[in-house]
């Protein structure tokens, strides 16, 4: 500091540039004060949910979602590795790795096969590690489902379209026996998201079966088809499990042809022809006179070539 | 082109006119303005790219008010910069002589306001990475899409505009300017394309001035309609209106004939140029503006008296709100000191002296800004469809801090251009000035 005041004369300079590093030293231990609070802190939890998800008897899926509340906001978490076992942390046992995606979610579909590792009366054990980070420490949580057999099946006589679902599942002796009191959820499948088709869920019986009469009448696609999905949800025992099936049971859907007309209020690719040439027209008109004008002062940097400076200023400078 | 014979007394006109329009470097006020200015743009860019790290919502644009005071902001620069078209073209063809010191500073000004034009859309935009999809996707049915054809066609005629004129001044500064540095001297050597007032570089020249002139008077007139059929072409009270088209039109010319004096009057006195820009100059712009503001005034009733004397349901929240309401502060203000006030000061000799008009360019320009922020604002506050379950914040929109600082370096951005534009160029034509001269010292017709 006495370099700089020695050397400037000024002293409002002086003064100016002493406040300025005041200034400056303030924010750095300002800043500093910041990194070694941060770097004190304890790291925030991170938040697993971990679901077993079974699709028709066939897919069965590992989901696993990661948040955490940062800055009293629930934030999703991109890119935590996630390691998923069956049966316990084991390097023997491991599945396969995901990292979690921008919704911080992590899917792993398990391969063909895996019903040999089922334990006694068909349950599995899963098992998801997350690998710890600069933010979070690693996690670990595990969810046990037991197999089962959950089908549909749709019917119609008479006019009357009814749904049968059935449940069923291994005994501890192995044996495959009626699941009662499930309570289970019909849906049918629309463009952005489920459509329940009642208000409270179906409970199958002793027979782990449950009819319900489909009575809605509601649009389809273009060929009257319908996808209608049974499922059981976040259930303690057997997890997330569903049933799809579609069937021409929805009123086949009739696209209006003027949709497909070249009018104003029509997609891009139908723009009216008599737009498309007044628009296009204009622009040619007017970025051809713009273009002949570039063209023109091309022409007189050519005609410079010719003669050279200007010759009324020489005179007079 | 432009006082090829010259005699003794003559030429030292020349030499005293081509001396006191050369572009001089900024003194110590000069300094001081760009410093401001870029510090401004420096914190303006510090927030802008904050909106781009957290989106939209550090500003106070949500579900109902989409559209805020970037927008409002946007149509102010779109509207100022049809001065240049107002100036190079219209006066141009008219035949008025005496705008020849004001072509310079109108295009300057025509051209920052339009480059900002554009940089404010994408400020608006949530997500300016997509940008290019609004070209790739472009609908043609769309009014955006017209406006973005309209405002990319505008920008380049007005560079053109601004160029073509400059040449022959460029020349003059290639071959005698003198204090400027080496790159200002290739700058000036490449851009003067090699002029060298041969017979047939005038004709072109001259040609193609001519022919932008006549051209750039129904693109000046399509960028602020389709500008103006942003909002009419929507069913929204305040906005669903024939006349908007006109209306913005000659709303255009008010401020922009403002902005011209403002810009006059500074530049005369930074420069002392007042033997170029004199009091008739002033006087001229003067009863122009009446003009201008008497023909936005016939359209400001046309636009509030019809729908106010109806009164529909629709219309009746938000002319209440405009008249009596929150906003009618704003309102009144805007329509007395941005148009009424300066209509009766400068229909006065003694009002359109360099010094009333400087003050009465402000309140013109000032009231042209908001008069945008009430054509785009309050509209969104009435939808037809009632607002529920929303945030009571969500139903009124107050700018926040950061959007205000955003808009407010663009503004300094735009004067920012007008300042190095003004520093590197003759702010008044030196050789039209020149030629001007030499024809109305010897009695001939002025070739424009």
């Amino acid at each position: 500091m006495k370099f700089i005041t020695t050397n400037i004369k000024n002293p409002w300079v002086s003064r100016f540039l002493m406040a300025t590093a005041v200034v400056f030293l303030m924010a750095f231990s300002a800043v500093a004060q910041t990194e070694s609070d941060s770097t004190e802190a304890e790291k925030p939890d991170l938040s697993l949910e971990f679901r077993y998800i079974e699709a028709n008897n066939k897919t069965k899926i590992l989901e696993l979602i990661a948040k955490a509340k940062l800055e009293g906001i629930w934030q999703s978490q991109k890119g935590i590795q996630v390691h998923f076992y069956r049966d316990a942390e084991d390097e023997a046992n491991l599945l396969g790795n995901v990292a979690t995606d921008d919704h911080g979610l992590a899917r792993y579909i398990l391969p063909e096969g895996v019903e040999k590792y089922a334990g006694a009366g068909g349950e599995y054990t899963f098992v998801a590690v997350t690998d710890g980070t600069e933010q979070f420490d690693p996690v670990s949580v595990e969810v046990i489902v037991a197999e089962s057999s959950f089908e549909m099946s749709l019917s119609e006589e008479d006019s009357v379209r009814q749904v049968h679902i059935s449940l069923q599942a291994l005994d501890a002796e192995g044996n495959e026996v009626p699941v009662g009191e499930v309570e289970v959820h019909l849906y049918i499948q629309r463009l952005f998201g489920l459509l329940p088709l009642s208000e409270d869920p179906e409970t199958t019986d002793e027979n782990g079966e449950v009819t319900a009469d489909f009575s809605t009448v509601i649009g389809g696609d273009t060929a009257g088809n319908l996808i209608i999905v049974a499922k059981i949800e976040d259930h303690e025992r057997f997890g997330n499990v569903e049933f799809q099936r579609k069937i021409k049971w929805g009123t086949p859907l009739i696209i209006d042809p003027n949709l497909s007309a070249r009018e104003l209020w029509s997609s891009r690719a139908n723009a009216p022809i008599y737009l498309i040439a007044i628009v296009n027209t204009m622009l040619i008109g007017i970025w051809g006179v713009i273009l002949y004008i570039l063209f023109q002062t091309y022409k007189i940097s050519k005609i410079s070539k010719v003669s050279t400076r200007s010759p009324k200023l020489e005179k007079h400078h | 082109m432009r006082n090829k014979v010259t005699t003794k007394a003559s030429g030292d006109r020349t030499d005293a006119i081509t001396m006191d329009l050369m572009p001089r470097p900024f003194g110590r006020l000069g300094h001081i303005w760009v410093a401001v200015l870029l510090i401004i743009c420096a914190i303006g860019l510090y927030f802008y790219i904050e909106q781009i790290r957290y989106g939209l919502g550090i500003t106070a644009m949500r579900d109902y008010s989409t559209w805020g005071i970037y927008i409002a902001n946007f149509v102010f620069f779109v509207a100022i910069s049809l001065v240049g078209s107002l100036m190079s073209a219209i006066l141009k063809l008219s035949g008025a002589h005496w705008r020849t010191p004001l072509t310079r500073i109108s295009e300057i000004i025509a051209v920052a306001s339009i480059l900002f034009a554009a940089l404010v859309i994408v400020v608006d935009m949530g997500r300016p990475d997509r940008f290019m999809n609004v070209l790739l996707h472009a609908r043609i049915q769309s009014p955006i899409t017209w406006d973005v054809i309209v405002i990319s066609t505008y920008l380049v005629i007005s560079l053109l505009l601004l160029y073509l004129p400059l040449i022959p001044d460029l020349a003059i500064l290639r071959d005698h300017h003198k204090d400027g540095s080496k790159w200002q001297h290739n700058l000036y050597k490449v851009l003067a394309l090699g002029w060298s007032h041969h017979p047939e570089q005038e004709k072109i020249l001259r040609r193609s001035e001519q022919i932008l002139a006549i051209l750039i008077i129904p693109v000046a007139f399509g960028i602020h309609t389709v500008t103006s059929w942003l909002f009419a072409t929507t069913l929204r009270p305040g906005w669903d209106s024939n006349n908007f088209g006109p209306y913005f039109i000659s709303g255009a010319f008010m401020v922009g004939a403002g902005g011209v004096i403002a810009a006059m009057y500074i530049f005369r006195k930074a420069y002392s140029l007042d033997n170029y820009l004199t009091d008739k100059h002033f006087d001229y712009m003067g009863k122009l503006l009446v003009l201008l503001s008497l023909v936005y005034l016939y359209f400001n009733i046309n636009e509030y008296f019809v729908p106010a004397y109806k009164m529909k349901a629709a219309e009746s929240a938000h002319l209440k709100q405009l008249f009596f309401g929150s906003y009618s502060p704003l309102f009144w203000s805007v329509q007395i000191f941005g148009m009424v006030i300066p209509i009766l000061v400068l229909m006065f000799r003694r009002g359109r002296k360099p010094f009333p008009m400087f003050v009465i360019a402000i309140m013109v320009i000032v009231g042209a800004w908001f008069k945008r922020f009430l054509i785009v604002i309050p509209t969104l506050s009435h939808p037809f469809i009632p607002m529920t379950r929303v945030p009571e914040s969500w139903q009124h929109y107050m700018p926040t801090f950061k959007e205000w600082w955003i808009t407010g370096s663009t503004l300094a951005g735009a004067l920012l251009i007008i300042t190095f534009l003004s520093r590197l160029f003759p702010i008044i034509p030196i050789a039209e000035t020149i030629e001007h001269e030499e024809a109305a010292r010897k009695g001939k017709p002025i070739l424009d």
